[in-house]
C-alpha cells in the first residue's frame, strides 16, 4: 500500500469506521420522542476514533504533561469525551454548562499556547492572543451546541464534517500535514454521524455529541494559528462556514422540509470553502510545484 | 615567618598547579559561517535527502593534557534548517517535524570526553530537540589546527553519528520518510 492511502486508511477510513461501530452500538436501542437527544456514548464513539488516528498518525504522546502542542490533542480527546458526557447529564443548566466551557476552553488554550510566552508572543500580545482564541473558540463551541441542541437531522454534523475536512485541506496546503490529517480524523468521525442522523431524523444530536468534534476541531485550528502559523482570519472563516445550519432556524426554512434546510446549509459551505480553499491552494502550488513531501 | 612560610608554602605550590591546569584548558568558540551542520534521512525508502542547519554556535572547552576535562556546548537555531526548497524549509519548521514556534533551539551538552587515539575523543553527551533530552555518542575527530586570516588561533573537528527521530518525538510520516538521520558536524572553532 502506498504512504498516501495507508494515511488515509489510518487517518479517515479507519476511525470513521471505529466511530461509526460504537455509535450504533450505543445508539441502537435509542429512545423516541420529542427533544430526545443521543445517548452519552456518542461522545466516546467519536474520541475512540480520533485517538485511533492520532495514534497512527503522530503516535501517543511522550509524556505526561505532553511537551508538544500537537500532543495536548490526545490529551484532549480524553478531557472533551469526560467533559462532553458531563454536558449530557446536565442539559437543562445550559448557562452553567456555557461558563464550564468558558473555564475548559481557558485553561486548555493557556496549557497549549504558555510555551510561546515570551518567545513568540511578547508580554501583552501573549494575553491577547490566549484571550482572543479562547473567546473565539468558547463562542464558536456554544453557538455549535445551541444548534445540535436545536436541530434535528443531520445537517449539523455534515457541515461541521465538511468545514473540518476543508480546514484540514488548507492546513495541508500550510505545511502541517499532521494538523491537517487530525483536521481530517475529525471529519471522519464527525461524518460517522450522519448516516447515523439520516437513520434517526427525529433526534436531535446534542451538545454533548457534538463535544469532540468541536472542542478537538477547535483546539487543532489553535494549535494551526500559534504554531504553524496559519492566518488567524482564514480559520475565522472556517468557523464562520460552519454556522450555515443556523439558516434552517429561520422562519422561511422552519416551515419547509428538513431536505431543504440541508441541501442549502450544506451549498453555502461548499461556496464559503471554495472561496478560501481556491486561493490557499493557488499559493501552494505557486510556491511548491517541486515539493511533493 | 619561617612557620607562616611553612604552613602556606602547600598552599602556594596547589594554587601553581591549578594556575597550569587550568591554563591548559582552551576555550573556543565555533564560528557559525565556517561551521556545517548536515544531516541525510531517507525519502520513501528510496533516496538520501541532505539538509543543512545554517546557525550554529557554542563553545568548546579543550584541555588537551587531560581530555575528561574537556566540554562541548553547542546550540543549534532550528529555524535555520536548509533543504534547498523553501516550501520544505517551512515544513520542518512545522509542528510535523521541529516545532520550531515551540522549540527554536536544538542544544548539545556534553558530559564526558575521553580520549580514543591522538586525534580522536568520544564525546558523551545530551541532545535536548523538540523537548526531548537523550545521551548520545559520537566520536569527534581533530581535523586541524591553525590560524585564521586575523592572526587568530583555530581548530577543527567533525563527526558523524546517527540518532532515530522518533525517540525525539519526531515521528510524522513514519515509515514513508525514514527513521534514522544520519549527522555530521564540522566545526570551525576560534580561541578566546
Amino acid at each position: 500500500m502506498n504512504f498516501l492511502a495507508q494515511q488515509i486508511l489510518w487517518g479517515a477510513v479507519l476511525p470513521a469506521l471505529i466511530a461509526l461501530a460504537v455509535l450504533v452500538v450505543f445508539n441502537w436501542r435509542l429512545g423516541r420522542g420529542a427533544g430526545v437527544s443521543l445517548h452519552w456514548g456518542t461522545p466516546v464513539a467519536l474520541t475512540a476514533g480520533y485517538l485511533f488516528a492520532h495514534w497512527r498518525i503522530v503516535g501517543l504522546p511522550l509524556s505526561f504533561p505532553p511537551l508538544d502542542s500537537n500532543e495536548w490533542l490526545f490529551v484532549m480527546g480524553v478531557v472533551v469525551t469526560l467533559w462532553a458526557i458531563v454536558e449530557h447529564f446536565t442539559a437543562r443548566w445550559e448557562r452553567a454548562r456555557a461558563a464550564a466551557r468558558l473555564v475548559l476552553a481557558g485553561a486548555v488554550a493557556w496549557l497549549v499556547l504558555k510555551p510561546l510566552i515570551g518567545s513568540v508572543w511578547q508580554g501583552s500580545a501573549w494575553y491577547f492572543w490566549w484571550g482572543g482564541l479562547t473567546l473565539g473558540w468558547w463562542l464558536w463551541w456554544s453557538l455549535q451546541a445551541g444548534l445540535a441542541d436545536r436541530l434535528p437531522g443531520p445537517v449539523v454534523p455534515l457541515v461541521l464534517s465538511m468545514v473540518a475536512g476543508g480546514g484540514g485541506l488548507i492546513l495541508l496546503w500550510s505545511n502541517s500535514s499532521s494538523l491537517s490529517q487530525l483536521g481530517g480524523a475529525v471529519a471522519a468521525v464527525v461524518g460517522a454521524l450522519v448516516p447515523l442522523m439520516l437513520w434517526r431524523r427525529d433526534v436531535l444530536v446534542g451538545a454533548s455529541a457534538i463535544a469532540p468534534a468541536v472542542g478537538l476541531l477547535g483546539l487543532v485550528w489553535i494549535n494551526a494559528i500559534a504554531f504553524v502559523p496559519v492566518p488567524a482570519w482564514r480559520i475565522a472563516v472556517l468557523a464562520i462556514a460552519s454556522l450555515t445550519p443556523l439558516l434552517a432556524l429561520l422562519p422561511a426554512f422552519k416551515r419547509r422540509s428538513l431536505w431543504l434546510s440541508v441541501a442549502v446549509s450544506a451549498v453555502v459551505t461548499a461556496i464559503v470553502l471554495g472561496a478560501l480553499m481556491l486561493p490557499t491552494y493557488r499559493a501552494y502550488v505557486a510556491s511548491a510545484q517541486t515539493y511533493g513531501y | 615567618m619561617g612557620n607562616i612560610i611553612k604552613r602556606w608554602m602547600p598552599m602556594v605550590v596547589a594554587l601553581s598547579t591549578m594556575g597550569t591546569l587550568t591554563a591548559s584548558a582552551q576555550t573556543y568558540q565555533i564560528d557559525p559561517v565556517h561551521t556545517s551542520l548536515i544531516f541525510r534521512v531517507k525519502h520513501m525508502n528510496t533516496a538520501y535527502v541532505y539538509g543543512r542547519f545554517n546557525q550554529v554556535t557554542g563553545t568548546i572547552v579543550l584541555n588537551e593534557a587531560n581530555p575528561a576535562r574537556s566540554s562541548v556546548n553547542i546550540e543549534v537555531d532550528a529555524n535555520s534548517v536548509y533543504t534547498a526548497n523553501e516550501q520544505r524549509d517551512n515544513h520542518l519548521r512545522s509542528p510535523d517535524f521541529f516545532n520550531t514556534r515551540q522549540f527554536p533551539t536544538i542544544r548539545f551538552v556534553s558530559t564526558q570526553v575521553s580520549r580514543v587515539n591522538a586525534n580522536t575523543v568520544r564525546v558523551r553527551g545530551n541532545l535536548t530537540m523538540r523537548g526531548v533530552t537523550r545521551p548520545i555518542t559520537a566520536d569527534v575527530v581533530l581535523t586541524g589546527k591553525g590560524k585564521s586570516p586575523q592572526g587568530r588561533e583555530i581548530i577543527g573537528f567533525e563527526t558523524t553519528f546517527t540518532i532515530r527521530r522518533s525517540e525525539f518525538g519526531i515521528r510524522y510520516g513514519l515509515p514513508g520518510l525514514g527513521d534514522e538521520v544520519r549527522v555530521t558536524l564540522s566545526v570551525e572553532a576560534g580561541r578566546q
